[in-house]
């Protein structure tokens, strides 16, 4: 899996949780349209996530993701700024300029030692399991507390509970805390090597309390390794031949073989495991947030029968009877969606479209049941023409905003989508066409075709002929 | 304290806060527009009366009545809740979609939840449709008593015989016709009389309630014929002395009189205005079109008193000035008549005392300049007919009016106008700063006048006398 591959991966995870947290603490969210967006998911998971993105994308959660992403990145990165600047501190330190020389069993203890206590530390931490909070871990929930935006802060909260449960908090803390260790040494390797190459130094090696013997045996343990690579032990016999050089090329030879190496090692290690980890991300049906989704999810298979096509067949061939051959069997013919319109005045109008040329499907529009089923229609057929008669003489309001948005958002391309503002007593009425037309255009960002038509004296005939003629 | 909750609900743009202003007597109440969504934040209008307190909560529309519909289905499968209407609501509360898709219907439920009982306003022009029936549905589901309001119910396209079977449909049968821009006198009684029978509880409060506003509306009558009385007093009392026989100068002071009696009814107008609640500085007064229509003519323009049928005097300073009363040397005409006339009706001391003082003026040569009796009639007129509009106009009515003045009945009055005229000194108008800065020199010789006799027992006595009878004037005349 490639990196950004797992990145991506990665994210619908962390989304999913997002919106599961959620859902599993203060309710479900209004999914319809995120159910109808995740139909065409293969499986479970795939449904849980895409309804996941849907959900976030609607409520501003993938903006949340993002700032979090951010957040964690700026500071891993000023992480690794500080460790090098310990690197570099520690370096500077070993190799004091004026004063005599450098202690190498120093550099030694303090480069390596310490370096390999913390490696043996996390090794047997990582063995024995126990849950000890590391500064990370603590660090992480610090500046997740500090956020304040409630979207960001159930972001953060998706992501703390996804990495809890997928246990991916020492892979991830593991490749943290080793790439910085590895920028502190890489860091202190580097500016051992510059002082080293710009200014003379001498090398002392006698200790207050080790021996001439101890100091031996150290040097000879660590000779070991470098030996492989032909290069010759120090000299550390007083009075003995005393080569500067040679020891500063050993020195940084060992820091880099017994200090650098090993934490390479292990932050590739965290590194493969972390993505290992991150590879088996599953959905797990059981937690409660995805269990409930299961009915929707089987639902939905059963929904792709929906009894919507066999009453267009019909609708089509009951039409065809005045217009034989100019309308092919379904998913062509032009659907009229009339949106909160009283029975009656339906009635009229589709006794209207009776008499034109055309064959069109008509649908009531009022309640949320008619809602759906308009919009599965929909989904059947998204190329085809659509008009929406919208009743003028109500306010408008957001219920009716959100179906057109919903209408645009299911593949109602805004060449296919018409608009018709129609105020079917124009006599008596105030006028409140002029709102829609001024609502639409605000609200809704794809450009609309937007008309607006009156049925003066009650002749619908006359409106549905010109309402036809402006459309075609 | 004793206290009732009561919620404004409804859709959107159906006149939930025209309503409100409507039955709070406050033109300023909230935002009123013709476009949705206007009110956005559940705002608070608190009465308080003795020891008990009405809160009416004016609420953001019903927007999406389908979707939270279907929300909360989905919302009650999920959770078991099928049949416990507050429960659903208090999940739907704590839910994701309250702070968002449902935010503003979120709002209109919580403060349902916290009310004693909710006003459901209906724009019964729009015809029933399931939109605003799953916006009842849900409403009914916090298990507080609904009062549906009939709003537009005076409009021809008013469906309100539909709307009620709907309503009948789901077991809500009292229900108030009410339209908040033209209400009749007792659509408000009506109102509290059905809460009353909804809220069992509070029925002594209601209608402890009801009785205290019908209460309030006759004291803002009265006071609004005290505040008419004392612009009457001080108009006919008002008397500026001038000792200059030239013509242009006597035609700057009479212009100097009509300037300070017309910003006299001003400042009654404003008086009046604000006794009702409508605010002057705001759109009110415009909506109102007071600079518009016959109300725009000025108090001293010939037209104006035609108009109203008022006849006017012909004694015109050099045919310049209308309705300014000029009182030459002659003793017996408007001074002798109106003096006796007030003292004999007043038998104070002081009237002979003011008396004598006059005509120490006039021997020595001054002219008196005074309000004509047919300006001071058609100022009762005019305030009279603005009184009666706003008695009956209802705060949310947003178009201009045209004000018709009826002056049957003003020679009644003439006997209050002749009395005050005794009295220069009851006049409060031109001892203020306002005077000063309006011409020093008429200032001066007047403040000779201006002894400050305004509270008068006997001008008081007057004062409450002319209220009284412009009090019965409108009650008969309605
Ligand atoms: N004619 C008439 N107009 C009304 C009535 N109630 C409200 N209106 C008008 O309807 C529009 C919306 O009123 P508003 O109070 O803002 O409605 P809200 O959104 O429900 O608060 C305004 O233009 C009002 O003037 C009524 O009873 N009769
Ligand atoms: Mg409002």
């Amino acid at each position: 899996m490639g990196q950004a591959q797992s990145h991506s991966h990665f994210l619908s995870h962390w989304t999913s949780a997002v919106i599961r947290r959620i859902e599993a603490t203060q309710g479900p969210f209004a999914d319809a349209e995120a159910i109808r967006h995740a139909r065409t998911a293969s499986n479970f998971e795939h449904f849980v996530q895409r309804r996941a993105e849907q959900l976030a994308q609607q409520h501003q959660f993938d903006q949340g993701i993002r700032h979090v992403t951010m957040l964690l990145r700026v500071s891993y990165i000023a992480l690794l700024l500080f460790a090098g600047l310990s690197g570099v501190g520690l370096a500077i330190s070993l190799t004091p300029q004026q004063a005599g020389a450098v202690s190498v069993v120093e550099a030694i203890v303090m480069l390596i030692v310490v370096n390999g206590l913390f490696i043996v530390l996390w090794g047997i931490a990582n063995l024995v399991g126990n849950r000890a909070s590391s500064p990370l871990g603590w660090g992480f929930h610090h500046l997740l507390s500090k956020l304040r935006n409630p979207v960001h802060v159930n972001a953060a909260l998706g992501l703390s509970q996804l990495i809890q449960q997928q246990r991916l908090i020492r892979p991830g803390l593991g490749t943290i805390a080793h790439s910085m260790w590895l920028t502190l040494l890489s860091a202190a390797w580097m500016t051992l090597f510059v002082r080293f190459v710009v200014a003379d130094y001498q090398f002392s090696w006698p200790t207050t309390l080790l021996s001439e013997q101890h100091i031996q045996m150290l040097v000879a343990t660590l000779h070991t390794v470098p030996a492989w690579f032909g290069l010759s032990a120090p000299n550390i016999e007083q009075g003995g031949s005393f080569n500067p050089q040679q020891t500063a090329w050993w020195l940084l030879t060992c820091v880099l073989l017994y200090a650098v190496a090993p934490r390479i090692l292990c932050w590739l290690g965290c590194k493969l495991w972390l993505r290992q980890r991150v590879g088996t991300l599953t959905i797990n049906p059981t937690l409660p947030g995805y269990s409930e989704l299961l009915p929707a999810f089987e639902q939905r298979q059963v929904r792709v029968v929906d009894p919507a096509p066999a009453e267009l067949h019909m609708q089509a061939s009951s039409q065809r009877k005045s217009q034989p051959s100019t309308q092919a069997v379904n998913s062509t013919v032009a659907l009229v969606y009339y949106l909160d319109w009283p029975e009656d005045d339906y009635a009229n109008f589709r006794h209207a479209w009776q008499q034109q040329p055309t064959a069109v499907h008509c649908e009531l529009v009022n309640s949320g049941a008619q809602r759906q089923h308009a919009l599965n229609i929909l989904t059947q057929g998204p190329n085809r023409p659509l008009l929406v008669v919208v009743n003028a003489r109500l306010s408008p309001e957001r219920g009716s905003l959100r179906f057109i948005q919903s209408l645009t958002k299911q593949g109602a391309s805004s060449r296919q989508l018409h608009i018709a503002l129609v105020n079917a007593r124009p006599e008596t009425g105030s006028q409140r066409t002029e709102m829609w037309r001024e609502y639409l255009t605000q609200h809704v960002p794809t450009p609309l075709h937007i008309e607006s038509f009156q049925v003066v004296d009650n002749n619908w005939v006359a409106t549905v002929t010109e309402l036809n003629a402006h459309w075609s | 304290m004793d206290s009732i909750k009561l919620a404004i609900v409804g859709h959107t743009n159906v006149g939930k806060t025209s309503l409100l202003r409507t039955l709070l007597r406050d033109a300023t109440f909230g935002q009123v527009s013709d476009q949705p969504s206007t009110t956005r934040d559940v705002s608070v209008a608190r009465v308080e009366w003795q020891s008990s307190v009405v809160e009416w909560y004016d609420t953001p529309g019903l927007e999406d009545g389908v979707g939270l519909y279907e929300y909360l289905q989905h919302l009650a499968q999920r959770q078991q809740l099928r049949h416990d209407g507050p429960k659903l609501l208090q999940q739907f509360l704590a839910s994701p979609e309250a702070d968002a898709s449902y935010a503003q219907e979120a709002k209109v439920i919580r403060q349902l939840l916290q009310c004693d009982a909710g006003l459901y306003v209906i724009d019964t022009r729009d015809p029933v449709l399931a939109k605003f029936q799953d916006e009842l549905a849900i409403l009914s589901m916090a298990a507080r008593p609904l009062l549906p309001i009939l709003n537009f119910s005076s409009s021809p396209e008013s469906q309100q015989s539909a709307w009620q079977q709907a309503l009948a449909n789901v077991n809500l049968h009292a229900w108030v016709a009410f339209d908040s821009v033209t209400p009749e006198a007792q659509g408000e009684a009506l109102i509290y009389a059905n809460l009353a029978t909804l809220l069992p509880t509070r029925r002594a409060l209601l209608s402890a309630w009801q009785q205290e506003i019908q209460q309030r509306r006759t004291q803002r009558q009265h006071a609004a014929s005290q505040i008419i009385a004392e612009l009457i007093v001080d108009c006919s009392a008002l008397r500026l002395h001038t000792t200059t026989q030239d013509a242009d100068a006597l035609n700057q002071q009479v212009n100097d009189l009509q300037q300070l009696v017309r910003q006299r009814e001003q400042h009654a107008t404003n008086s009046l205005f604000k006794l009702y609640g409508f605010s002057v500085d705001s759109v009110d007064i415009n909506a109102l079109q007071l600079s518009q229509g016959r109300w725009q003519h000025d108090l001293f323009n010939p037209h104006s008193l035609k108009s109203f049928g008022i006849q006017t005097s012909k004694v015109a300073a050099g045919g310049a000035a209308v309705g300014a009363g000029i009182d030459v040397m002659m003793l017996g005409t408007t001074l002798g008549g109106a003096t006796l006339l007030g003292a004999t009706l007043g038998g104070a001391w002081q009237s002979w005392r003011s008396y004598g003082q006059r005509v120490k003026d006039k021997l020595r040569g001054y002219r008196e300049l005074s309000v004509e009796t047919s300006v001071l009639k058609l100022l009762v007129a005019r305030c009279q007919q603005l009184t009666r509009h706003l008695d009956s106009r209802a705060h949310a009515n947003q178009s201009p009016s045209t004000l018709t003045v009826d002056t049957a009945e003003l020679a009644d009055f003439e006997p209050f106008f002749e009395h005050a005229r005794g009295f220069p000194g009851w006049s409060s108008i031109a001892s203020a700063e306002q005077f000063q800065r309006f011409q020093p020199s008429v200032a001066t010789t007047r403040s000779r006048l201006a002894s400050r006799q305004n509270d008068d027992p006997e001008r008081q006595h007057l004062v409450d006398k002319l209220a009284q009878r412009l009090t019965l004037q409108r009650i008969e005349s309605k």
